[in-house]
């Protein structure tokens, strides 16, 4: 999660996702759409027709990259398609990266349970200080007035009621 | 009829909640704008919640307010900071930056902001003038000519918007599978809702754009790290725009209008490619090309105007086919949907009066980015020193609030999640998101189009070559295929041949050793 894939790679990993979940939905079909098998390819009618021809052209775009980069690894002088792995190589911090997922997962379950002014405050301090953020009487500030002025607006303007929850 | 319909919708412009609201939108925009890391596009996902309560009239404009206001706005940063507000102001850093060094950053400043508002109010001009003809020839279309320009539009876009045309169609299916959840448009039969009965109504298209493009730019810049500032001094004694400025960067700023304009109203080419063309080639028409990259003014404006001239384009395909050109108008389309506004050809003859008043009020922001720009050089570059550690965690709960504002559901937050995870993923693995985007919004009308055709055709699919429009649509697809595929393999032909030429000479070096 923290480093970055290299081009071929990138390019296997999104070969292989795509072709599996490609299948899974082919697999799907039946369960999920009732009544319908992959016979429906041929009935433009079904409602299954448009994912099926969908699921097959994905399943097909994977295979296409999955079958690039193998040959483009066992060719090592050639960089196979010109894809691209996407990120530069700018500094890494894992460890930020895997506490921010998990923070902002822990502020929505909050969001649900304390409210979303109380949670969005503890949201704005942790994560602050997360991202390296040490000017303690901003956070503090920040902690306050960001979460008033969303429930202002929201609550008082807009009049969209956002979760209260069991504190607010 | 075209004078009584413009002035109908300058009638109901003038409306007092409208103006504010455009004008707020501009002022906001700007702010977003300027601060490094809130791109254009998350300005306008994270702030179109707050218009769905509002009428038509007062919502849509506050978003072009958004959208022409942070497109402009991403200059600021980029001379100031040399950090590109936006995307589509990375050129614009390139001799804006060197100028501030210079200790000239209200001259860049000032050129960025008149190359901006000439080339808007051009391309404004063009939409007015051009999309309700359009839109009456579009009338003429039928389900197959409606499936070749989908195709079309998803084929270019997934070809254009990365590196690799595979990963490109890759995005855009994955986009169709999201649209494909939930009620079926033709039968209402239930499709991958897995028993949840949020999904019956299928993938929030707004809590998702939220989480794919803000919240996986917080992912990234957790990882990355928060950048260091590199900020340039105020000085009240700064030299400013001259007329010979603006004289000798004239042609520069209506060429690259007209190829922001041209570029904006083809479908995948936005912002961030336009300013890098109108860059090059005005390098390559200058007198004095051997300033570029040195603090030319001439640079800075061809850049802005490039950029600028996409926005009013970039409207023309998606009010009159309902195909966005980019993943702003993307958002923008979400929003016009959220408002009944069903964008195509139709809507011109049903909201004319209304289409004609967001154009009015289109010129008006214009004439008021000039004022509101002048306010943000003198004040706003202050904002550009926000600290990131400061403004990620703030955005972070602004998006939870605007996604769960939407439908006031917390399934919305999960979805919004799984964008952010998703778009964390896609950027990292190369994978393009405006095809994605793109794709959720055009597969319902794709998928009608195809299967009408088909049952018109009883399941011939010839029905798409042997109609005119419909077969000259392929014909164009086909074109920019070959045309693509030609570059591509020119490109990778031409590294190769790099590559033997450097073992070549590893080889000589070696032997002479």
């Amino acid at each position: 999660m923290g480093g970055t894939p290299n081009r071929r790679t990138s390019g296997l990993i999104v070969g292989l996702v795509c072709a599996v979940v490609g299948i899974a939905v082919l697999l799907l079909v039946p369960v999920q759409i009732s009544g319908e098998s992959l016979a429906a390819i041929t009935n433009v009618q079904s409602p299954a027709f448009f994912p099926i021809l969908n699921a097959v052209f994905l399943t097909g775009c994977g295979l296409v990259l999955i079958f690039r980069r193998s040959a483009s690894i066992r060719d090592s002088g050639d960089s196979g398609d010109s894809g691209d792995s996407g990120d530069d190589g700018a500094a890494r911090h894992p460890g930020t990266l895997i506490a921010t997922v998990a923070l902002i997962g822990v502020y929505l379950v909050l969001v649900r349970y304390v409210g979303m002014v109380v949670s969005s405050a503890i949201a704005i301090a942790a994560m602050s200080v997360l991202f390296g953020y040490r000017n303690k009487a901003v956070i503090a500030v920040s902690t306050v007035v960001v979460p008033l002025l969303i429930y202002l607006l929201f609550e008082k303007v807009l009049r969209i009621l956002l979760p209260h929850g069991a504190v607010f | 009829m075209f004078l009584d319909l413009f002035m109908e919708g300058v009638r109901i412009a003038a409306n007092p909640l409208s103006v504010t609201a455009a004008l707020l939108g501009l002022a906001a925009g700007i702010v977003v704008g300027a601060m490094p890391g809130l791109t254009a596009t998350m300005a306008v996902a994270v702030l179109a919640p707050f218009t769905f309560l509002m009428e038509a009239i007062v919502g849509i404009p506050f978003l072009l307010g958004v959208y022409k206001g942070a497109i402009y706005g991403g200059s600021i940063p980029a001379i100031t900071i040399n950090t590109p507000g936006t995307a589509a102001a990375a050129a614009t850093a390139l001799d804006g930056h060197v100028l501030a060094r210079k200790g000239q950053a209200r001259r860049a400043l000032e050129m960025s902001l008149y190359a901006s508002v000439i080339a808007d109010l051009i391309a404004t001009m063009v939409l007015i003038f051009v999309a309700a003809p359009l839109a009456a020839a579009a009338l003429k279309f039928s389900s197959p000519e409606f499936t070749m320009l989908f195709i079309f539009s998803l084929t270019m876009i997934a070809a254009v918007s990365g590196r690799s045309i595979t990963k490109g169609l890759i995005s855009a299916s994955l986009g169709v599978l999201l649209a494909t959840m939930g009620l079926d448009p033709m039968s209402g039969q239930m499709r991958f809702t897995f028993g949840v009965t949020d999904l019956m109504g299928g993938v929030s298209l707004v809590p998702l754009l939220i989480g794919i493009f803000a919240i996986s730019e917080v992912l990234l810049q957790a990882e990355r790290g928060v950048p260091p500032i590199d900020a340039i001094g105020y000085s009240k004694r700064e030299p400013r725009v001259t007329w010979a400025d603006l004289k000798g960067s004239a042609r520069a700023i209506f060429r690259s209008s007209g190829i922001g304009i041209g570029l904006g109203a083809l479908p995948g080419l936005g912002a961030e490619i336009s300013c890098w063309i109108a860059y090059g080639i005005a390098r390559r028409r200058s007198k004095s090309p051997q300033t570029f990259g040195k603090g030319s003014v001439e640079g800075i404006a061809a850049a802005e105007a490039g950029n600028n001239a996409v926005c009013p384009a970039a409207l023309i395909p998606m009010l009159v086919f309902g195909i966005p050109g980019d993943t702003i108008t993307a958002v923008l389309l979400g929003a016009f949907m959220a408002q009944g506004l069903l964008a195509g050809p139709l809507l011109f003859v049903k909201h004319g009066e209304v289409l004609y008043s967001l154009f009015a009020l289109l010129i008006l922001t214009n004439v008021m980015l000039l004022v509101f720009g002048y306010v943000a050089i003198r004040y706003l570059r202050k904002i550009t020193l926000i600290p990131s550690g400061l403004l990620y965690p703030v955005v972070t709960v602004m998006c939870a609030a605007g996604a769960f504002a939407v439908n006031s559901s917390f399934f919305d937050l999960i979805i919004m999640m799984a964008g952010g995870v998703l778009g964390y993923g896609m950027r990292k693995t190369g994978v393009p998101i405006p095809p994605l985007v793109i794709a959720m919004l055009l597969a319902p009308g794709l998928e009608n189009a195809l299967r009408q055709s088909l049952v018109l055709s009883g399941g011939d699919i010839s029905i798409f070559v042997t109609r005119p429009i419909s077969a000259g649509i392929m014909a164009l697809l086909l074109a920019g295929l070959a045309v693509i595929g030609f570059q591509s393999f020119r490109a990778r032909f031409s590294s190769t041949a790099k590559l033997d030429e450097s073992l070549h000479l590893e080889r000589i070096k070696g032997k002479s050793r």
